[in-house]
């Protein structure tokens, strides 16, 4: 700190060398700047760097041409070289990173001094101001050391002239330009206006700043010339006559939204009070309290102020209510202070205590709740390095040195002492093994025992859990597991007990004591203590069943000792509830990952698709990991497993992702392609998966009505070197057959889709094993393919005068039906017309017969059926035709009902004219052949 | 009617009309060379042009090489030995013919099962092959990681500077070569000698450097140089050899590259010199943008964080437009690696996300580059407008404004 503020100073005083170098204000630069002779290779990079925000580039490539560059051209680059100066000072991630750049502002302002740079220079003074405003923040928390307060001061001295010299050349420029502004010409005052905004802005970002170094100034050495100076500086921006401290009645009440003078109206405030005149800083306080929207980074500021503020008028009772309002978090429920604020307020109390008459008689055991309040709300922080130093600043006169704070706080001291002494011989997670350090960790525990049973640990009620669980873990840490997993179980119970008040975190207690019991208990196990298993499991149900959504829950879950401890959706309930932060994530995404590819692979159809989304809602985030630790990071090489693993789980995502009823196929592909690319790193060959890959890229064409890419991939999935093609094959197959039926069922008359389906159902036919020897085909369940190609194939024939090959086609596969048993209605129908149709009368009869045979008479198609076989047994074969009619007429006198009654009677008249012979059903045929029912079609 | 049969028809119809025969058949468009087929091997089919009536003898016609994927087939005395190629012929005809309809796929296959068929081409044929592969090469290899397409592209040149000798070329070599080979220096604009640090670029070069193919002097000593770069851009230790009198334009520009990049700083910095006065003398497009890319990633070796910085400026300069969009990837990659490693985490962000965004290659870089992975790519920031505190009464008629920093 001590370097880094004179540094500072240092700074601050090369800055002020710019105003003694005798140039009594910089001069207003031209509103158009010199014409700068870059190439247009340097102009498009400027443009593109700046667009990009790639300010540090574009410094270094100015710099560059500055090196270069003289006259007006140098001077208009330090000016732009200033502009990102400031830009990167705003953004500055770091003081070591600001230093760097002050560093060059610095180099700049040297080697260019005729630039004007006045915004530069304020920012460069800003960067110093922090810095000796935190030194400030530190100083109120008594945090400061004694040697670098002076540092803090002197910069701030040195800081406050800089704003005040620029605020005052700044206002000269504004006044200058403001005169430009009411006689310049039409075509500069855009350029004008430009400038005079920028003046203004670093006129009042002068004035502001200053303001805020005479507050911190008057805080650091009680002066009060320097709280009357920050009153002009703030009167400046809450529209205060020129040069007078501003009156609240002339703030406009709507510009306290803005944060800029809310935080002047905070400066005022703090100004009244370094002037002894609380009651005017509470008004200020009061009218921001009263503002309509507050900006959100003042509101938790607000009180933190007014408590510095009471503490000047010594008004306790009010910091005490105030207290009260600060412990409550926005749903009403009690909460500690935050360590600084809780240091505030000890600092402020002890303070008060120690300084002699500091606080009235009457008051004193409001202060001392106040400094129990603190010190309890530090150690429920645990904040021991505070509560430490406040004891060892301000003594423990105020506080019981029996009592539970003093003793916690030794039992805090004597386990730092004893951790010191582990970690110096061994690995802090595991318990000590020396002696020494051991014999630390049971006399802190001691303490820690001696803190709960004291007389008035009561009134910790809240902490007492805390420290039965610091107690615990000493215990552990001496090797005692046994022991510290009874004090764990005790502080369980502890946290049940604590008062409502502090609810949450004696849930956060239990929560801890438990998980610790359990570790304690599994490390006595460990041991040889078998018998403690029993009651390790009992908890570990009990915390998944409490405490599912934490890590640890995960982490039992990812144990192999208590992994299944609970069912597959419990576990899930777990393992996705593990926050990202968490250390365990990955492993728990990974593992939940796990659980619903199993459960999508063991899902009835009717679920699959659900398990399917679930599964890729998880994936997604544990691919996103292990394809980072594939791919490496700077230093760490790439990992050949995880890649491995990597592409295990691309196909497992792309497998589910295409189950999907409606795919995300971008998203499937680009599984397959991250599989292609982190192969392509480890050169990993995929030629074991080559058919699979084929296959997810055929669903994923088909998904995208890209035919002809499904086709090439089928047939690369179908060429004899792919690996996996005794799987992949017949799937390939099946998908492409679905998608034909599917498109031809979209345009059933779709020439070319029933070309396809043709096509692709004769490849499937033809894949399937044929019957060996004499033995019957074998249900091989394609009855259904072989049915829909013939059909496709008539309607080629019928529809689109396709050739005869199709048509034998279609006959060979209702032959191969029939010969399988398995022809149906419409397919002995189409045999039967198609057999006609190539001239083969034989087997259209014997298809029409038997389509007659399998159906029910009197139906329609059984009258169309027995028309079609006697018409062309009438044409073969008279007799038969003959007797066939008699027999029909037996049945059926009157033909049958229309339209094949009718025409079998006209189909009775042709045969009785063309054989001469009667077809009556009581007429005996010629040529014998017995009587007339014998035959019977029917 | 089969291609054969369709073959011997056309001679007969050809004798018919009282010409002498052409013993080659062509695939696809164009008139074949008429003469006698004198050779037929892994060069090409070399045809013996036949001498017009009255011609002086002594001024015999020059021969004139057909590449095999060019040819049909060859009818008359050397039909056997062509009936021993056609397989080779017809395989670097149908790769090409996929590449061409974009089958990268159908073409790997082709090039998988014959790649070492093609390897042992010549001449044109070897041109056509090299032209293939680096074809192929470009499509499937990540930028930097284009250890195969440099090999092809060596091939290309080595046997487009055979064509000064033996027969003429039916395809002259710079149509085999275009696109691929700039005519002035030899080198390949789409092959930079410029390589990222991945498990692939490493796997590549163990392989490459195990092959020793026979090239002539220009295209070895560029293949050596390109392998020097490889090694140094692979955090290898090598040592630069002397350039070889009288040094060829191409050489020494890929040597200045290379040399920009070695570990003697002395020798860095005359590099960047010469690169630097070459950039004054206004060089082709893509040869600036290699210029570039060189001088980048030599600043980028120097210790000073300023000279680092420039050095990302130079790569920021590589266009993403005008057919370098792989230099221009590289590039950003450097420079997004730089910007990380100098503890700018947005603006290696910035870049990242441009590379990610510009180009499906850039995406397939941000993966394989494993000192990419952790960046986390960021969109451009939108305009910013840094905002300060005002008078309250210019506040009051100022618009809704964000505050500035201010005191805590």
């Amino acid at each position: 700190m001590r370097r880094a503020v004179s540094h500072a100073g240092a700074v601050a005083l090369g800055l002020l060398a710019w105003d003694v170098r005798g140039q009594a204000e910089p001069p207003v630069m031209p509103v158009s700047p010199a014409p700068d002779p870059a190439s247009a290779e340097d102009v498009a990079l400027e443009r593109y760097l700046e667009s990009s925000g790639l300010d540090e580039v574009l410094a270094a490539h100015l710099r560059a041409r500055i090196e270069r560059a003289e006259g007006a051209e140098r001077s208009g680059l330090a000016e732009r070289l200033s502009r990102v100066y400031t830009r990167l000072l705003a953004r500055a991630p770091s003081p070591a990173e600001r230093e760097r750049l002050e560093t060059m502002c610095r180099e700049l302002l040297a080697k260019v001094p005729e630039s004007e740079s006045l915004g530069l220079r304020v920012d460069l003074a800003r960067t110093q101001y922090l810095r000796a405003e935190e030194a400030g923040e530190r100083f109120r928390l008594r945090l400061l050391p004694e040697e670098d307060r002076a540092e803090a001061l002197r910069t701030l001295k040195a800081v406050r002239t800089v704003f005040e010299r620029c605020a005052e050349v700044a206002g000269r420029r504004v006044d200058a330009l403001e005169r430009r502004e009411q006689s310049g010409r039409e075509a500069e005052l855009r350029a004008l206006r430009e400038d005079l905004a920028e003046a203004r802005r670093v006129r009042s970002l002068s004035r502001f700043y200053a303001g805020w170094a005479c507050v911190y100034q008057s805080l650091i050495e009680k002066d009060q010339d320097a709280p009357r100076q920050a009153l002009v500086h703030f009167g400046f921006l809450l529209n205060a006559s020129l040069n007078k401290p501003p009156a609240l009645d002339r703030v406009p009440r709507g510009s306290l939204r803005f944060e800029h003078v809310a935080r002047a109206v905070v400066g005022v405030a703090m100004a009244h009070a370094a002037l002894d005149n609380p009651s005017e800083a509470m008004r200020w306080l009061d009218a921001l309290d009263s503002a309509e929207a507050l900006p959100a980074s003042l509101t938790r500021q607000l009180p933190i102020r007014r408590l510095q503020v009471l503490a000047v008028a010594g008004q306790w009772p009010d910091i005490e209510a105030l207290t009260r309002r600060l412990r409550r978090d926005e749903a009403g429920k009690e909460r500690p202070l935050e360590p600084l604020e809780a240091r505030l307020l000890g600092v402020l109390a002890l303070e008060a205590r120690t300084v002699k008459d500091g606080v009235r008689p009457g008051l004193v055991p409001v202060v001392d709740g106040l400094t129990r309040t603190a010190m309890g709300d530090l150690i429920a922080r645990e904040q021991i390095g505070h509560i430490k130093d406040l004891v060892d600043r301000f003594g423990t006169a105020v506080l019981d040195k029996d009592g539970f704070i003093v003793q916690y706080v030794r039992g805090l001291q004597e386990m730092e002492k004893a951790r010191d002494l582990h970690r110096a011989a061994g690995k802090l997670e595991e318990p000590a093994t020396t002696t020494e350090a051991r014999a630390g960790y049971r006399a802190a525990a001691g303490l820690f025992a001696s803190a709960n049973s004291g007389q008035d640990a009561s009134r910790f009620a809240s902490h007492r859990a805390r420290a039965a669980i610091l107690e615990g873990l000493c215990r552990y840490s001496a090797g005692d597991t046994e022991d510290a997993a009874k004090v764990f179980q005790a502080a369980v119970e502890l946290a049940q007990k604590a008062p409502e008040s502090a609810l949450e975190e004696s849930r956060s207690q239990r929560r801890d004591a438990l998980w610790y019991a359990i570790v304690a208990l599994d490390a006595a196990v460990e041991k040889g203590k078998v018998s403690l298993a029993e009651t390790r499991d009992r908890l570990a149900v009990l915390y998944l069943g409490e405490f599912p959504g934490t890590e640890n829950a995960a982490r039992l879950l990812l144990r192999p000792r208590t992994g299944g401890l609970i069912g597959d959706e419990q576990a899930l309930t777990i393992l996705l509830g593990v926050e990202r932060q968490s250390p365990v994530y990955a492993a728990s995404r990974r593992q939940a990952a796990v659980v619903l590819y199993r459960l999508y692979r063991a899902s009835p159809a009717a679920q699959r698709e659900f398990a399917a989304v679930r599964f890729l809602e998880v994936v997604v985030s544990v691919l996103d990991r292990e394809r980072e630790e594939a791919l490496g990071a700077p230093g760490v090489m790439p990992s050949r497993e995880a890649a491995e693993r990597f592409i295990v789980r691309s196909r497992q995502a792309a497998e589910a992702q295409l189950a999907l009823s409606s795919p995300d196929t971008a998203r499937a592909e680009s599984h397959l392609a991250e599989i292609e690319s982190v192969a392509r790193v480890h050169a990993i060959s995929l030629e074991s998966i080559g058919a699979e890959m084929a296959f997810w890229r055929l669903r994923i064409a088909l998904a995208r009505d890209d035919w002809a890419g499904a086709e090439r991939l089928g047939a690369v999935i179908a060429s004899a070197a792919q690996p996996g093609r005794g799987v992949f094959e017949p799937l390939a197959r099946r998908a492409l057959w679905a998608s034909a039926v599917d498109r031809l069922a979209r345009e059933p008359e779709s020439k070319p889709r029933l070309e396809r389906l043709v096509a692709v159902g004769k490849r499937l036919i033809e894949s399937a094993p044929k019957p060996t020897g004499d033995a019957a085909p074998a249900n091989d369940g394609l009855d259904g393919v072989r049915d829909a190609t013939a059909r496709a194939a008539t309607d080629l024939v019928n529809a689109h005068g396709a050739g005869r090959e199709l048509r034998e086609l279609a006959l060979a596969i209702d032959q191969d039906l029939v010969a399988r048993g398995r022809a149906t209605a419409a397919g002995l129908k189409r045999l039967a017309e198609n057999a006609e149709a190539a001239g083969q009368q034989a087997l259209a009869l014997d298809a029409w017969k038997r389509l007659s045979s399998a159906l029910v008479a009197s139906e329609p198609a059984w009258f169309e059926a027995r028309y079609n076989a006697m018409r062309l047994e009438a044409a073969s074969d008279g007799n038969a035709a003959v007797i066939a009619m008699r027999q029909h007429r037996l049945l059926y006198p009157s033909f049958g009902p229309p339209p094949w009654g009718e025409k079998l009677a006209e189909l009775d008249q042709a045969i009785r004219k063309r054989t001469g012979q009667d077809t009556s059903p009581d007429v005996a045929p010629a040529g014998g052949g017995g009587g007339g029912a014998k035959g019977g079609g029917a | 009617m089969s291609v054969r049969v369709g073959a011997v028809l056309l001679v007969l119809l050809t004798c018919a009309g009282g010409v002498r025969a052409q013993d080659v058949v062509l695939r696809g468009q164009g008139e074949p060379p008429r003469g006698e087929v004198v050779r037929v091997d892994r060069a090409g089919v070399v045809v013996r042009p036949i001498a017009e009536a009255g011609t002086d003898p002594a001024v015999a016609p020059a021969e004139v090489i057909v590449p095999l994927d060019r040819v049909r087939t060859v009818l008359g005395a050397r039909r056997g030995e062509w009936d021993a190629l056609e397989p080779l012929a017809s395989a670097l005809w149908r790769a090409q013919t996929r590449i061409d309809r974009d089958d990268v796929v159908g073409a790997q296959v082709v090039i998988e099962r014959w790649g070492e068929k093609f390897a042992e081409l010549s001449g044109p044929s070897a041109a056509a092959a090299a032209r293939l592969e680096l074809r192929l090469a470009l499509q499937v290899e990540l930028p930097g990681s284009g250890v195969r397409a440099a090999q092809a592209w060596a091939r290309a040149l080595d046997a487009a500077d055979s064509a000064r000798e033996g027969p003429r070329w039916f395809v002259p070599a710079s149509d085999l070569t275009e696109g691929m080979i700039d005519a002035a220096t030899g080198l390949s604009p789409v092959v930079p000698p410029f390589w990222l640090d991945t498990p692939a670029t490493r796997a590549a070069l163990e392989s490459v450097e195990r092959s020793a193919p026979t090239l002539g002097a220009r295209a070895g000593a560029l293949r050596e140089w390109f392998l020097l770069a490889a090694k140094i851009d692979l955090g290898q230790k090598v040592t630069l050899p002397a350039l070889p009198e009288p040094v060829e334009p191409a050489l020494a520009l890929v040597a200045d590259l290379v040399r920009a990049r070695s570990d003697d700083g002395a020798q860095r910095a005359e590099a960047r010199a010469r690169l630097e006065s070459r950039l004054i003398r206004k060089p082709a497009e893509w040869e600036r943008a290699w210029i570039w890319l060189g001088l980048g990633r030599s600043l980028l070796r120097e210790g000073e964080r300023e000279q680092k910085l420039r050095g990302v400026g130079y790569l920021l300069r590589v266009p993403a437009s005008g057919g370098w969009a792989n230099l221009a990837a590289i590039a950003r990659a450097d420079a997004a690696v730089a910007l990380a490693a100098l503890n700018l985490p947005r603006e290696a962000g910035v870049v990242k996300g441009e590379l990610e965004r510009d180009d499906a290659l850039g995406s397939a870089l941000a993966l394989a580059v494993p000192a990419l992975r952790p960046i986390v790519a960021l969109s451009r920031p939108a305009a910013t407008n840094v905002e300060t505190p005002q008078t309250a009464e210019e506040t009051s008629e100022a618009q809704e404004r964000k505050s500035p920093e201010a005191p805590r």
